[in-house]
């Protein structure tokens, strides 16, 4: 039998009251816009209704939640995931946190490069597979070899697919 | 439904299906993609298919997805698909006992139990409950998305507070664009872009794929050990089938159950079952030690699943989970209205979902017997080569759809938007079926208002509508009921002592 929660807690949890300010400002800048929007000639709500009703008690939500967190009452956290392996407060070596940046750096450079320039795609999708996999690899010599012919082969496979089979108008 | 089944064997949608399964199980053996995922980078690829084809594609990945993460569990000790996760703590056990094929052998066989059961189920319950689906007016049509997003929320766990806060966020999120009623736009920001809103892909793909990566990338493996497999085994007897006749009968109904509820999904129904089974078990000790009634229950019912998650997206037009959601945006993306309507309008299709379900089960157990040493080698790839080329396909299919480079961007943030969600542990099923729900709930209600001329108490003279609205208040109300009984019979032995 699972043991329930305390009602309190002794520590200010923060990830939890940065979410509810996120939340509130956000939601008070959509209730703001909403409110200006003009009634319609065609139906009794009109486009702000919907849009003002939702900020509305997304805000109160977030109010309650920064309340709880103030309080130091206790905030639930879901059971169920659809992005699995994030575990709040888990202690993940610092090299780890800077691979990620450096995942999420290069993926939008590769999309800038993409939408901005005129830079091959082929080019530009060998460079960054090659380049990504040898950094998320244990970076061995052995293992630049290997990244650089995934590269090729990958970059070589995805554009002969992306334009010859299934036809796309690539970025 | 015989066409349907005739029309799987001709070569084109044949070839289609054993793709979609192949890729579906490939997708369930490699750690760091998950099916809904692959689901939502295939979709913009379905585009210049055939809607048949393009259901066809989608279930085959699912199924196939469901069922390939037993190999990494059984082999690994690594769920491969995080449905798989209770699987391991027998399969491999059992793997590891020298038995790696006996295991694979029971995980398939329950695999393909599973979905069979499950699509009797979802044929006899799925048209049934359409037809009385399609006499659902506006008013209760607006009551159903609203009791539907608040069983989600409820269900997805203890968390009811941040489970509303997701749904009100993703509802939020779909409000940008024209408004459909007025022609006026609205919250755009002055954001050209925004002016068609955003799409429920890029959101899928940044908020799903991207952040599972960047969640991995903090997880990358270093070397894991893999059993060798062998073929000794991989077919069970017909004695098998008949000694766990009973658990996969069972656990099956479970996963068809657990399955019709939004948001709950086969990671849940297969937890259910292995506690039901050992529970019932007359060797209840040996589970966690590489039980056979553990791994076909986990088995059956995670395959189970996949038909119960179904009925309520043809039936009601309402997704349960990130797959179910993934195929409801290709039937839009064909043109087709899901929900009841798509029985009368569109029955060639509800039959080619149905069929596939079927002979996608079929397929799957024959390439999983087949070819399980070779899909085992897969395991051996390492994440370091796969992401880079699944980012590649998260950007190129992203960019695929509208061809508006406004799409990368917001698929990036929304990337951080859903590791950042789900760091905090706020539940992303709700704002993902709130963003698909809530243009579907605001047009309901506006023209439920617009035919009782802003009189919203009308709702109240239709049945069906109160009795849905009813259930979502239940349903709101028991967590924190729920949570008093319980504290309050924690006090009771105190205070008695």
């Amino acid at each position: 039998m699972s043991t329930p929660e305390p009602e309190k807690t002794p520590r200010l949890d923060l990830a939890d009251l940065v979410f509810g300010i996120v939340m509130l400002a956000g939601s008070l800048v959509v209730l703001l816009y909403a409110m200006a929007l003009p009634p319609s000639p065609y139906d009794p709500l009109g486009p702000g209704a919907f849009p003002k009703a939702l900020s509305g008690m997304l805000a109160a939500l977030s109010l309650v939640l920064i309340a709880r967190v103030l309080l130091r009452r206790t905030v639930a956290r879901s059971e169920t995931s659809l992005v699995y392996g994030v575990e709040e407060g888990e202690r993940v070596p610092l090299a780890r946190y800077l691979l990620a940046i450096v995942l999420a750096a290069a993926t939008v450079a590769y999309s800038a490069l993409l939408i901005f320039t005129d830079l091959p795609f082929l080019l530009l999708t060998i460079v960054y597979i090659a380049a990504l996999g040898f950094v998320l690899s244990g970076r061995t010599p052995r293992d630049l070899a290997i990244a650089v012919a995934v590269g090729i082969g990958l970059g070589l496979a995805t554009d002969l697919i992306f334009t010859r089979v299934l036809l796309i108008e690539l970025p | 439904m015989l066409e349907a089944f005739a029309h799987l064997l001709t070569s084109s949608a044949f070839f289609v299906m054993a793709a979609g399964v192949l890729v579906g199980i490939a997708v369930g053996i490699l750690p760091g993609i998950t099916t809904g995922m692959m689901m939502a980078l295939v979709l913009p690829f379905t585009y210049g298919m055939s809607s048949t084809d393009a259901v066809v594609l989608l279930i085959g990945i699912y199924v196939g997805g469901v069922s390939g993460g037993l190999v990494t569990a059984t082999l690994m000790r690594m769920p491969g698909e995080p449905n798989a996760i209770m699987t391991c703590l027998d399969g491999y056990p059992l793997a590891k006992a020298g038995h790696p094929g006996r295991a694979l052998g029971l995980g398939n066989a329950g695999s393909i139990v599973g979905g069979a059961i499950s699509w009797v189920a979802l044929v006899l319950i799925a048209q049934p409950l359409s037809r009385v689906a399609i006499v659902f007016g506006p008013w209760e049509q607006f009551a159903l998305v609203c009791a539907a997003l608040v069983m989600i929320v409820s269900l997805s766990g203890k968390s009811l507070l941040k489970g509303l806060i997701a749904a009100m966020l993703g509802m939020l999120l779909a409000m940008p664009g024209i408004d459909p009623s007025s022609g006026l736009q609205r919250l755009t920001f002055g954001a050209g872009w925004l002016t068609a809103g955003l799409d429920i892909l890029p959101v899928m793909i940044g908020m799903f794929a991207l952040s599972q990566i960047i969640a991995d990338t903090l997880h990358l493996e270093t070397n894991q050990a893999v059993i060798r497999s062998s073929m000794r085994g991989i077919l069970i007897s017909l004695h098998d089938y008949v000694r766990h006749g009973r658990n996969m009968l069972r656990s099956s109904l479970i996963g068809i159950g657990i399955g019709i509820l939004p948001g709950v999904g086969a990671s849940v129904s297969s937890i259910v079952a292995y506690t039901t089974a050992k529970k019932v078990s007359k060797e209840p000790e040996k589970f966690g030690k590489g039980s056979e009634e553990a791994i076909v229950a986990a088995e059956s019912a995670n395959n189970a699943t996949t038909g119960g998650t179904l009925i309520p997206v043809l039936t009601l037009g309402i997704p349960g989970g990130l797959a179910d959601a993934v195929l409801l945006s290709a039937l839009i993306l064909h043109n087709l209205q899901p929900g009841p309507m798509l029985y009368v309008r569109s029955p060639e299709i509800v039959n080619t979902i149905l069929a596939t379900h079927l002979v996608a089960h079929v397929m799957m157990f024959s390439l999983m017997t087949v070819g399980v040493l070779l899909f085992a080698r897969l395991m051996t790839i390492s994440r370091a080569w796969i992401f880079p080329a699944v980012l590649v396909i998260c950007v190129v299919s992203t960019f695929a759809l509208n061809n508006r480079p406004a799409d990368i961007w917001v698929m990036l943030a929304f990337g951080v938007v859903g590791y950042a969600l789900e760091y905090v542990k706020a539940p992303l099923a709700p704002l993902l079926i709130g963003f698909l729900l809530a243009p579907l709930a605001e047009a309901q209600l506006r023209t439920g208002l617009m035919a009782s001329g802003g009189d919203f108490l009308a709702i109240f003279d239709r049945p069906i509508a109160v009795a849905f609205l009813l259930v979502g208040i239940a349903m709101l109300a028991w967590p924190p009921v729920a949570a008093a009984i319980r504290r309050h019979r924690q006090e009771q032995p105190l205070a008695g002592s």
